[in-house]
């Protein structure tokens, strides 16, 4: 594994330079844990999205105001996952907190949930562009996608929402689930299990679990993205190759040129003796 | 002695010395006459002499004449090519030596030929190829490694 070299592969293919990051991280992974990244726009609920999966309010600070800059993380020991916050996309005109949310999904994770909420109605052009990178970047079985705040949209609004919804990602084929975080945890404080289970959020834990039950998960990604990347760079080679063809062939011509007008050139004198 | 006799014996002696004087006459005419032979092919020799050097100062004009054509063809055509091809004309008069002799003419085309690698085409065109060459054993080697890895 370590004949590979990531920094030269990552200056000499910029184009791919996002997948060769994460197949360096599934290379040199040193612990097991499974990352869920959550990934959205600004105040779409993805911290509070992570305390609900996690069962604990207090892990990911959640406020109207921006208050993820940076990426955060908490480790569950016993389940052996890390839960990754990225801040809100398009919230700092930098654009460094895109950055920062770019590089955990690029590298780290292995499941993501790109959040959206509901609320806001359907998706806009901008969380458009970002799935579409998305799914360029990852299989789409590691991609699901979370509808936040189902329940501060009315009824008839979240059939025609969820309805546009549906029909905006059709052609990304992915899984996609509707859920309330506050449903979840008034379930939880009331002991209700009915507000429990309309929230949703035990049927995204399942989704979750069964991904990372899959045992070979990474070890399929991994050589998917091996073979991927092995693909890309066989094509790369070929044009080269082609190239160097083509430029040998055009010093034989310009030689051959060359050759020829010496030649000219000679016969010319010769009919001066 | 009877006249007859004395005029004839007369007559006679008379045709015997004019036949001598003829006689005398006869010699020194054909020695003036080869004098004059040999006077006349001494000068024609000379003239042709004169001729053949004149000739000859006439075909060595001829040749300078020719050899300088030669050389200010050369001169144009070998500062094209350089123009062209893009390389030193440094050794332009040593080459232009050549032209002296057409025995030389091979020997001329293989100096100009040597050109050709330090010309800017060849040599841009050489680090091209070598340059696609080393990027296509890279990624060669990367690829490599990475197939490595899945097998392994």
């Amino acid at each position: 594994m370590s004949n590979i070299n990531f920094e030269a592969l990552k200056r000499q293919f910029p184009e791919i330079k996002n997948k060769i990051i994460r197949l360096e991280y599934l290379s040199t992974k040193e612990n097991n844990y499974f990352n869920v990244v959550v990934y959205g726009k600004y105040n779409h609920g993805k911290s509070s999205l992570l305390n609900a999966l996690i069962g604990d309010e207090s892990i990911f600070k959640v406020e109207d105001c921006r208050t993820t800059t940076k990426n955060d993380s908490f480790i569950d020991g016993l389940k052996g996952i890390k839960w990754i916050d990225t801040p809100g996309l398009s919230a700092d005109i930098q654009g460094n907190d895109d950055t920062h949310a770019t590089n955990a999904i690029t590298k780290e994770a292995d499941i993501i949930l790109f959040v959206h909420s509901l609320r806001m109605g359907e998706l806009d052009q901008a969380e458009m562009e970002y799935l579409k990178d998305l799914v360029y970047l990852k299989p789409a079985s590691s991609l699901i996608l979370v509808l936040t705040q189902q329940d501060q949209t009315r009824a008839e609004q979240f059939e025609t929402v969820y309805g546009c919804i549906e029909k905006q990602v059709e052609q990304f084929n992915l899984k996609n689930i509707c859920v309330s975080t506050t449903r979840y945890f008034k379930g939880l404080s009331l002991n209700n299990g009915n507000q429990i289970a309309r929230s949703k959020i035990l049927v995204l834990q399942d989704m979750l679990m069964q991904v990372y039950k899959e045992n070979d998960y990474l070890d399929t990604e991994l050589k998917n993205l091996t073979k991927e990347v092995i693909h890309y760079l066989e094509n790369e080679r070929e044009i080269v190759e082609q190239n160097k063809v083509k430029k040998q062939q055009e010093l034989r011509q310009m030689h051959s040129n060359f050759q020829n007008e010496v030649k000219q050139m000679i016969n010319k004198i010769q009919q001066f003796y | 002695m009877p006249l007859p006799l004395l005029i004839g014996l007369g007559v006679a002696a008379a045709a015997a010395v004019a036949a001598v004087a003829i006689t005398t006459s006869d010699d020194s005419s054909s020695s003036q006459h080869n004098a004059d032979e040999q006077t006349k092919r001494k000068i024609e020799e000379e003239n042709e002499k004169k001729r053949q050097q004149a000739l000859n100062v006439q075909q060595q004009d001829l040749n300078k004449q020719k050899l300088n054509k030669r050389k200010l063809f050369f001169d144009t055509e070998f500062n094209r090519l350089s123009a062209k091809y893009d390389f030193d004309n440094k050794e332009k008069s040593s080459i232009q030596t050549l032209l002296i002799s057409k025995e030389n003419m091979r020997l001329l085309k293989a100096r100009i030929d040597e050109h050709w690698p330090k010309t800017a085409v060849s040599k841009g065109l050489s680090k091209t190829i070598r340059d696609l060459d080393l990027e296509s054993k890279t990624i060669e080697m990367h690829i490599k490694s990475l197939k490595e890895q899945t097998h392994g």
